[in-house]
């Protein structure tokens, strides 16, 4: 990985809230995938306003794993911390 | 709640028909004994898919996993009753009909439960851990071990139904759906291992951990087709392995309606470190 492809904070503070239920390596690969697919781009882009539209992609995954109502209590706390 | 408990218990309570075998003599007090352990732990397994089910809102992937893994345990311990208060096996027909109905839509609903469970990396999106040539060669493990384990079984049931004897096509169907299921474990334990160091470790890898309870439940009887084994024994670790599949799916029903509890404060625990 290179300087140029670091996850920005941003992302990391998504792939940090997410790893308590997928665990460290699944949740960084998830921000990395959806966010490429839902935005065309990797983490090491990644901004605030970029936010809502991979958390809505993220939503889906994180619902099918942990069930509707654990599901909008993470991402309404990953919004929460990064202050939206 | 202690995930480490969830993962201890079933070890020391599955040693429940050691005792009953060991501490009881040959005769109707211990197969009482044991009958009420078997009904018990079927309870149980039905219990924990039915907990784990509701983790989940209606039509959800897992909530219908889970819900056909515990229909087994539900046909399972209808048939039990039946059998065991109103009908008997050599009664005619009909009732060797329904009970061999019974048993394959018990198993039916079983294997497509974990074939549904081992699919929930690819329904959820996330990745497996591992190289593509390394998780194919793991599948393939899977698949021999299936069909060493339960594939005699198979075998030896195969004669009976190619001359249409109902029990032998069951039985047959049975073995063909062990085989299926157990090559099946492997996604599981790759989506246990995909999710390690997380929450939901625990309620994969306590499914895992029934699944394989089974394995070795279905490798017992398929010893016993090669190797003289005390009855006594048979029964022991047959039984052991059985209250550790039913115990473990109680174990991993719980652990999911933890993790899946909508509990803000498990939602806002220290984050971990990303290294």
């Amino acid at each position: 990985m290179t300087v140029r492809d670091q996850p920005t904070q941003v992302a990391e503070t998504i792939a940090a809230r997410m790893a308590v239920y997928l665990g460290p390596h699944t949740a960084r690969i998830a921000v990395k995938t959806f966010s490429q697919r839902a935005l065309g781009r990797g983490p090491d882009s990644l901004e605030l306003p970029d936010v809502p539209e991979l958390l809505a992609a993220l939503r889906p995954m994180l619902r099918t794993l942990v069930g509707h109502s654990q599901c909008e209590i993470v991402l309404q706390r990953i919004e929460r911390e990064l202050g939206l | 709640m202690s995930f480490k408990r969830l993962a201890v218990l079933p070890l020391l309570a599955g040693l429940v028909p050691a005792l009953i075998v060991l501490s009881l003599e040959v005769g109707r007090t211990r197969l009482v004994a044991l009958r009420v352990e078997i009904e018990t732990v079927k309870i149980l397994g039905l219990t924990g898919s039915i907990i784990a089910a509701l983790s989940f809102d209606r039509g959800e992937h897992l909530r219908r996993a889970w819900l056909l893994n515990g229909s087994c345990y539900a046909i399972l311990l209808l048939r039990d009753l039946l059998f065991g208060v109103w009908l008997v096996r050599d009664s005619g027909e009909p009732s060797q009909y329904l009970e061999a109905l019974m048993v394959l839509v018990a198993n039916a609903g079983a294997v497509t439960g974990v074939w549904m469970l081992s699919r929930t990396w690819k329904v959820a999106g996330i990745a497996l851990p591992w190289s593509p040539v390394r998780r194919e060669i793991v599948r393939w493990i899977g698949i021999v071990v299936g069909f060493a384990i339960a594939g005699p079984s198979l075998w030896v049931n195969l004669n009976g139904a190619i001359n249409g004897e109902v029990r032998t096509i069951v039985f047959a169907v049975s073995s063909a759906g062990d085989i299926f299921s157990m090559t099946l474990i492997v996604p599981v334990l790759l989506t246990t291992l995909a999710l390690r160091g997380g929450l939901l470790s625990w309620p994969w890898g306590l499914m895992t951990a029934s699944q394989f309870a089974w394995l070795l439940y279905d490798a017992m009887g398929t010893m016993r087709l090669f190797v003289h084994l005390e009855p006594a024994t048979v029964t022991i670790w047959s039984e052991i392995f059985r209250a550790y599949a039913c115990l473990y799916c109680l174990s991993a029903g719980i652990a999911q309606r933890v993790v899946s509890a909508p509990d803000p404060d498990a939602a806002s625990a220290p984050l971990p470190k990303l290294a």
